[in-house]
């Protein structure tokens, strides 16, 4: 059994979306998940691990988040495995729990930010107030990281950041991950027609901002 | 084709899925502007770019998150999962109560010799006295 799953966990690396396994594989696995086998469940962690990092990353675009997320992700999969009635393939399942957990982070993070800001905008009005001068905005400063990060990755992965999630879930999972419109419409469940309007708008809205970075970049001292 | 139908076009296009007709209307529509042409270009390049990130991606290697996740449910489930690590970290903590019992067991013994033996002492001491007195 460790041999064949040494060599699954060899070829999930150099798949795409789906991790190929013999014909049984994946139903036995499924089994032995319900009856809370630890093996199992590590099996399924070192098959998909790699794939659901990397797809949280890229929804996220921090590695600590990410790497919390996707925890939390095989978490809720140990917990709810008996929800899943096999309708679709194990791994769309997982991609679903994934992309669901990666949207909760998002408007977390997005309530959080807003409250900073909120509380820096507050901070910034008080010093304004006290030292008399009043500043046109609360002028928060972002650490510049497109100078050392790669740039055209860099790019790329601030312009899919800004993208509002909806439309950023589609990207990631069609032009990063390379599903198909019917696997895309497994993991997030909107029919064939919005989700290639939706994607349309978001790649349109990526290539207009990755051209506004890029001229901000080019334009840099 | 106007430039905006065909700039509706750019994803269908791009995902080949435009019929043969539509094609070669999108594709006169691209030769008749040169900003529209240049708009596709980008778009298609954006795409490859993105593909390249997640080949990259795959070179990459993502960090282990067994332990972690392990952790998480066992601490989750109160040791009924991956119960091993628990059951040894669970150990220390109840091994401290014993070992306080067995510390206490061990000063009361202590005491109650040391008691024992000056009592013994003493009585043997009154007993030479007693036999030395005239």
């Amino acid at each position: 059994m460790d041999a064949t799953v040494e060599e699954l966990e060899r070829a999930a690396s150099a798949a795409g979306f789906h991790v190929p396994m013999p014909e049984g594989y994946e139903e036995k696995l499924i089994e032995r998940l319900k009856r809370r086998d630890e093996a199992a469940f590590n099996e399924l962690v070192r098959l998909y691990q790699g794939k659901i990092f990397r797809l949280v990353f890229r929804m996220l675009g921090d590695k600590a988040e990410a790497e919390d997320v996707a925890q939390e992700v095989f978490v809720t999969v140990f917990k709810s495995i008996d929800g899943f009635r096999g309708d679709s393939k194990l791994s769309t399942w997982l991609y679903r729990v994934a992309t669901n957990h990666c949207k909760n982070r998002i408007k977390y993070l997005n309530r959080r930010a807003r409250g900073q800001k909120k509380e820096l905008d507050e901070i910034a009005d008080r010093d304004a107030i006290e030292s008399g001068t009043m500043s046109t905005s609360a002028q928060v400063h972002r650490p510049d990281d497109m100078a050392t990060a790669k740039q055209t990755e860099s790019i790329v992965q601030r312009a899919l950041g800004e993208l509002p999630d909806d439309q950023r879930e589609l990207v990631v999972l069609r032009d990063i991950e390379n599903m198909t419109y019917e696997e895309i419409q497994d993991v997030t469940g909107l029919p064939e027609g919005t989700v290639k309007s939706r994607l349309h708008r978001a790649r349109l809205a990526l290539q207009k901002r990755v051209i506004e970075l890029s001229g901000i970049r080019e334009s840099a001292p | 084709m106007t430039s905006d139908e065909a700039r509706e076009l750019f994803s269908a296009a791009h995902d080949g899925e435009i019929d043969a007709e539509t094609k070669r209307a999108f594709e006169l529509a691209l030769a008749a502007d040169a900003e529209l042409e240049a708009e596709w270009k980008e778009f298609t390049e954006l795409l490859r770019e993105a593909r390249a990130i997640a080949e990259e991606d795959e070179e990459t290697d993502a960090p282990d998150l067994l332990g972690g996740v392990q952790a998480r449910l066992r601490v989750r489930s109160r040791g009924r999962f991956y119960r091993d690590r628990f059951a040894s970290d669970a150990s220390g903590k109840t091994m401290l109560p014993i070992l306080l019992g067995v510390v206490m067991l061990l000063v009361i013994a202590i005491a109650w010799l040391t008691i024992h033996v000056v009592q013994v002492q003493d009585a043997a001491g009154e007993t030479s006295s007693a036999a030395d007195a005239p």
